[in-house]
């Protein structure tokens, strides 16, 4: 698994560990402590430096939650999360018989992801539903109508996904996902995506952990530009989407109980709908 | 500084080992039924209980694997470190590459799966009691059969058979083929060096072999993986170790001179007799690839891979650059000294090496990215040369919903369609597989052909390139990688320096030539890599031909019978040559392999065509 996205897969599986996430215990293993106790140390030693700026584990926590809403909300069927890594969203939603939740990731991950379910007796049972379906592929290659059967409302997550891919590589999928979902009513992509004019300067700690967590991602840092949310908007829109819209954290619903709005946020979630 | 070094690796080594130990699963208890498709395959002498198959069957569907190996709850402590040694189930889900393991003594596989085994399951088909090299040969072919669905796991319940030499022995052999011998010297002579630092400087020593002892603690404390105690075990750990290592080295020594090579060696007894004229041409006077008759003496080699016998010449083509075997073998020359490299006695040695799955690999399949401009991915790949299917295999990865054929001379791309590593393998000749198959396969052209290593062992190079050009789609990507005869270790090290690869490498082409080549028989070239294609391999290669030069592998059947004289030299050169190794192998990895492209090292390198 050297060079792989895996490692960052493992350190946010450990804040949803801690934070009590529904099912995310099924994929807590020691590698995933080890991760993120030395990320904590690291970035503890940047608040030494520098306390004033966001922190990491609110606004993970934050965007899994403002996600797993949407999927509460969603009154289709389908549900197809990109890149799902060790995410339990599959595992708390798939209890539901009647939606069929599709997990895609490299397959090493989800060797790994179903290897770490297979542990326990629940999580047996979990990864044998009917309705919980993993499908390995890279993302910037393979075929995405394959993955829902044609004309089904279908909701399309991506956590954690598009920091890492280039605008070359968001707009390619992001037409390939317009495309999935067009003429399906009710469809709708969502993701998370900070731009970076509205990211916080980064201390040297937080440029040290960017640094650690290049090397370990095969040197796939995040891919920043100078769009801001009204370009990303314009790019989904030239994509085939209708709708798109930022939604911050504190501009979320209530009802949708995103934890930590007392704290400096840094998130932001992109949404937009099928064309008619 | 030596003594904290050495206390340093052998604290990681047992951190290590503790990871990797941790990454067994213990199954848990189920009262799910065995699934109908599972079928579980024991070594003699071990029974598996209905709770332990309903736990294996249930933990295998949950976790999507078509093969699980089982180990025993109650293995000895020593063979968990050996074993943890070998293979982190970890590693062994996630690549696909990685080589067979088996703890030798249960295993549940899915139907399908056992059906695209082969001759090595022929007696567990049949029910046959089978021993441990049997068992751990069939458990190394059903991996290979389900390189994406393995994976190992401990059952609480299943108990451990007694550890014997000869079954130690055995399953090294089977896994390792030859490397097995280099292994047990290694061993041999870490116990050595411990055992000498106790009387030699004993304030140095003990607190070593104190820490060695600790090691196992340190790897297996706490983590519930063996009912054994493990006190005995850390009380005596190195004098246990060196007798089960006397032990194995005994079994694996009595197994060679059991005659296991006697067949071999009657044939090639009647080989060797036969008349060497047939397998060489009549010398030629100009160069094969651009007709100049201004040829120049390069270098004369002999086989320091197999050591077989005979002497070749390789001469360089003033004009074009083009080195060649001068005389070249003929087929039946080249079908004596192909013989027992990848197939026969030396197929586990290749797999073995082959397994460790280069980054190579990768970067190759990702070239053809952005020079599809219709489509995201490949459709259909054919990879000439390509042997058991490795690289397809791992492009697969990359690229998992190309189809992917493999062709190749020998019978490995047909293993490679029946374990599944290709949608289909031809055993063909390609110029003649290329022009009989134009006509009836319209519409079903490749995207992509690739040939790895692979021009430099054919006879006519031109005659390969023409016939990738007929099976390609117009626009489609030939990828070629050679080595580079103007790669400067080449003269420097001379014959030891791995790409003159005698008596196998027939032509080489220099890069230019290659395009040139290229451009005539109707390609655009594309891109070209130097650096990114470069192997790390210069160093420590030169130094494993020189060892082998100064004293070949002993028992090779087309050798006289190896005297004991030869053996020890063989012992003394390896327990030389192996602690060179490692530094050769990190300057190799290290100080030329990122630097090989901007300092004008690289021994390989890539052109991407497209066909006009």
């Amino acid at each position: 698994m050297k060079g792989s996205l895996f490692t960052t897969a493992l350190y946010t599986g450990q804040v949803w560990v801690r934070a009590g996430v529904p099912c995310a215990g099924l994929f807590d293993c020691s590698e995933a402590r080890m991760v993120h106790g030395a990320s904590t140390f690291l970035m503890a030693a940047g608040q030494l430096f520098k306390s004033d700026g966001p922190q990491l584990e609110p606004a993970l926590l934050q965007r899994h939650r403002m996600l797993d809403a949407l999927v509460e909300e969603f009154e289709g069927k389908y549900v197809l999360e990109l890149a799902a890594g060790l995410s339990p969203r599959g595992s708390r939603f798939s209890s539901n018989e009647a939606l069929h939740y599709v997990e895609v990731d490299l397959a090493p991950v989800l060797s790994v992801k179903r290897a770490l379910m297979a542990r326990t007796v629940e999580g047996q049972e979990v990864a044998l539903r009917e309705n919980l379906q993993f499908v390995a592929g890279d993302l910037r290659s393979m075929d995405l109508a394959e993955l829902v059967p044609a004309g089904e409302p279908v909701l399309v997550i991506g956590e954690g996904l598009f920091m890492y891919l280039t605008a070359a590589e968001q707009r390619g999928l992001w037409q390939r996902i317009a495309a999935l979902i067009a003429g399906r009513a009710g469809s709708r992509l969502a993701f998370d995506l900070v731009p970076a004019c509205e990211q916080a300067p980064g201390g040297a700690a937080g440029r040290l952990l960017g640094k650690v967590m290049g090397a370990f991602t095969g040197g796939r840092g995040f891919a920043l530009d100078d769009r801001t949310r009204e370009d990303l908007c314009d790019d989904l829109q030239q994509c085939g989407f209708v709708l798109p819209r930022a939604l911050a954290p504190r501009a979320a619903p209530e009802s949708w109980r995103v934890p930590h709005l007392d704290l400096p946020p840094e998130q932001l979630l992109f949404l937009a709908e099928a064309s008619p | 500084m030596i003594f904290w070094i050495l206390v340093l690796l052998l604290v990681l080594g047992a951190l290590r080992l503790r990871g990797r130990v941790g990454h067994y699963p213990l199954l848990p208890d189920t009262e799910r039924e065995v699934h109908e498709s599972h079928v579980f395959l024991t070594a003699q002498g071990v029974e598996l209980s209905a709770s332990t198959r309903r736990a294996a069957s249930a933990y295998a569907r949950a976790a999507g694997l078509d093969l699980l190996h089982i180990v025993p709850g109650n293995w000895s402590v020593s063979e968990w470190m050996g074993f943890a040694e070998l293979c982190d189930p970890l590693e062994y889900s996630t690549r696909p590459l990685h080589v067979g393991c088996s703890a030798g003594h249960a295993m549940l596989v899915e139907r399908s799966v056992l059906e695209r085994g082969g001759e090595a399951l022929e007696d567990l088909n049949q029910g046959l009691p089978v021993g441990m090299a049997a068992f751990v040969g069939a458990a190394m072919e059903l991996r290979r059969c389900a390189p994406h669905s393995s994976g190992l796991a401990v059952a609480p319940g299943l108990v451990a058979r007694p550890a014997r030499g000869e079954d130690r022995a055995a399953a090294l052999r089977t896994i390792l083929g030859d490397l097995g011998q280099a292994v047990l010297l290694v061993q041999g002579a870490v116990f050595a060096f411990l055992i000498a630092s106790l009387f030699v400087a004993p304030a140095f020593g003990w607190p070593l072999v104190i820490l060695y002892h600790l090691q196992v603690p340190l790897a297996l404390g706490g983590q519930g993986r063996t009912s054994r105690s493990l006190w005995p075990f850390i009380c005596a750990r190195l004098p246990l170790d060196v007798l089960v290592w006397v032990d194995t080295v005994l079994h694996l020594h009595m197994r060679d001179n059991g005659g296991a090579h006697e067949a071999l060696r009657t044939e090639y007894t009647r080989l060797l007799a036969q008349d060497w004229r047939t397998r060489f041409e009549s010398r030629r006077s100009d160069c094969p690839s651009c007709g100049s008759q201004e040829l120049a003496f390069k270098l004369e080699h002999e086989d320091y891979f197999q050591h077989k016998p005979g002497r070749f010449r390789l001469e360089t083509c003033q004009s074009c650059g083009l080195v060649f075997q001068n005389p070249r073998l003929t087929s039946e020359g080249l079908d004596f000294y192909y013989k027992d490299f990848y197939d026969g006695l030396g197929a586990e040695k290749l797999d073995f090496i082959f397994s460790f799955e280069p980054d190579g690999y990768e970067h190759r399949a990702r070239m053809v990215e952005g020079h599809l401009p219709d489509r995201l991915a490949p459709r259909r790949w054919l990879d000439v040369g390509g042997g058991h299917g490795h690289f397809c295999l791992s492009a697969g990865g990359h690229w998992p919903q190309t189809r992917f054929e493999v062709l190749d001379l020998a019978d490995s791309a047909m293993d490679a369609e029946r374990r599944g590593w290709v949608a289909a393998g031809h055993r063909a000749l390609f110029p003649e597989w290329a022009q009989g198959r134009t006509a009836a396969a319209a519409g079903q052209l490749f995207d992509v052909v690739s040939m790895s290593h692979y021009l430099e062992h054919t006879l006519d190079p031109r005659a390969e390139i023409a016939a990738a050009h007929t099976v390609l789609e117009p626009g489609g990507l030939i990828l070629i990688e050679l080595p580079d005869p103007e790669c400067p270790f080449g003269r420097w090290l001379g014959w030891a320096w791995l790409p003159w690869f005698q008596p196998q490498h027939l032509n080489m082409l220099p890069l230019r030539r290659l395009e040139h080549e290229l451009t005539t028989a109707g390609f655009e070239v594309l891109e070209r890599e130097r650096g990114a294609a470069h192997q790390r391999v210069d160093l420590h290669y030169a130094l494993l031909v020189l060892m082998g030069r100064l004293a070949p592998e002993p028992d090779r059947p087309w050798l006289p019978p190896t005297h004991p004289m030869g053996r020890l030299r063989h012992t003394v050169v390896w327990l030389v040559g192996l602690p060179l190794l490692l530094p050769a192998k990190l300057i190799d990895q290290f100080l030329i392999g990122p630097f090989a492209g901007r300092l004008g090292l690289s021994n390989t390198y890539r052109v991407l065509g497209r066909a006009r």
